[in-house]
């Protein structure tokens, strides 16, 4: 699939989860290879979709990559704690639970027919992202550097149908 | 009222907690980070309502509600489930098992309150 057509149903689905829980509106800003700081700086995780009843095959997995600034801002609001309290367990916990729900979210922009079940998200190696393409959203507040994009998502399901 | 919140997620209980104390109501909480758990509280908390996770570590919303339904005095205890999975086979299922309301996640605010107004109505 291209990077285009993922596009297509990527953006508005991570808008919409980012608008109704996080109550902000990220840019979506391309596709870019996940190198460098963008990558050193993050807390990457994975969700592993599994097929159920599923009028299509689909295989493969979502990946969130996202700077530690914004998983802190996020687990600051949702506790709510000062930010500089927030352990790197919340923050994870934030990501977790971010990555479930922008799968769902993408799933549903993307075949919203289908019936699917997926796993429970985990953490990976950063190094298990470098070079690879994602989705890059601006969020404010999310970077040092507000040119930075502060979330990624790297989308490599297939579908046969 | 007494509410049992469920989910293996800390930022997601809280979530649901605060959006419930936006609505102004009066109650009482306690949370769990499984069925498992929750059912061990539950027995002890009594709740008048459960919103719940569906996908979680050691035992699902799903096999939670099912085995509420063995236990004197927690048979009949609402359940709110919440999901990130948009399926309406397994929204089906869900409520088919005895759940009173599917909300797909991202849970918002407003679905929420819908789904415990739903329930409770004017006795809030």
């Amino acid at each position: 699939m291209s990077g285009e057509r993922q596009a297509a149903f990527l953006e508005p689905a991570i808008v919409q989860v980012m608008e109704t829980m996080y109550f902000c509106t990220p840019l979506y800003c391309g596709s870019a290879s996940l190198t460098g700081a963008l990558l050193g700086a993050s807390l990457p995780f994975r969700e592993l979709p599994s097929l159920v009843e599923t009028n299509s095959e689909l295989s493969g997995e979502l990946r969130v990559v996202m700077n530690e600034e914004l998983a802190r801002r996020m687990a600051s609001d949702f506790l709510p704690a000062d930010p500089e309290d927030v352990t790197h367990e919340q923050m994870d916990g934030t990501i977790r639970e971010f990555t479930n729900i922008a799968c769902g979210a993408a799933l549903a922009k993307w075949m919203p027919k289908a019936e699917f079940q997926f796993g429970i998200p985990r953490k990976m190696d950063p190094e298990q992202n470098n070079g690879l393409s994602g989705h890059c959203f601006l969020v404010p507040g999310g970077f040092a550097d507000e040119a930075m994009p502060s979330l990624s998502i790297i989308f490599a399901l297939e579908s046969d149908a | 009222m007494q509410i049992l919140v469920v989910d293996d997620s800390q930022m997601m209980r809280h979530y649901v907690v605060r959006t419930l104390q936006m609505m102004g109501l009066d109650f009482e909480t306690r949370e769990a980070e499984n069925g498992r758990d929750a059912i061990t509280i539950a027995k002890m908390f009594h709740p008048d309502l459960i919103i719940t996770d569906l996908n979680m570590p050691e035992m699902s919303g799903q096999e939670l509600i099912s085995k509420l339904h063995g236990i004197p005095g927690l048979m009949n205890t609402p359940v709110i489930v919440m999901s990130a999975v948009r399926s309406q086979g397994i929204s089906e299922g869900v409520l088919r098992s005895g759940a009173l309301a599917y909300i797909e996640k991202p849970v918002s605010p407003e679905a929420l309150r819908r789904s415990v107004i739903s329930i409770f109505g004017d006795t809030l």
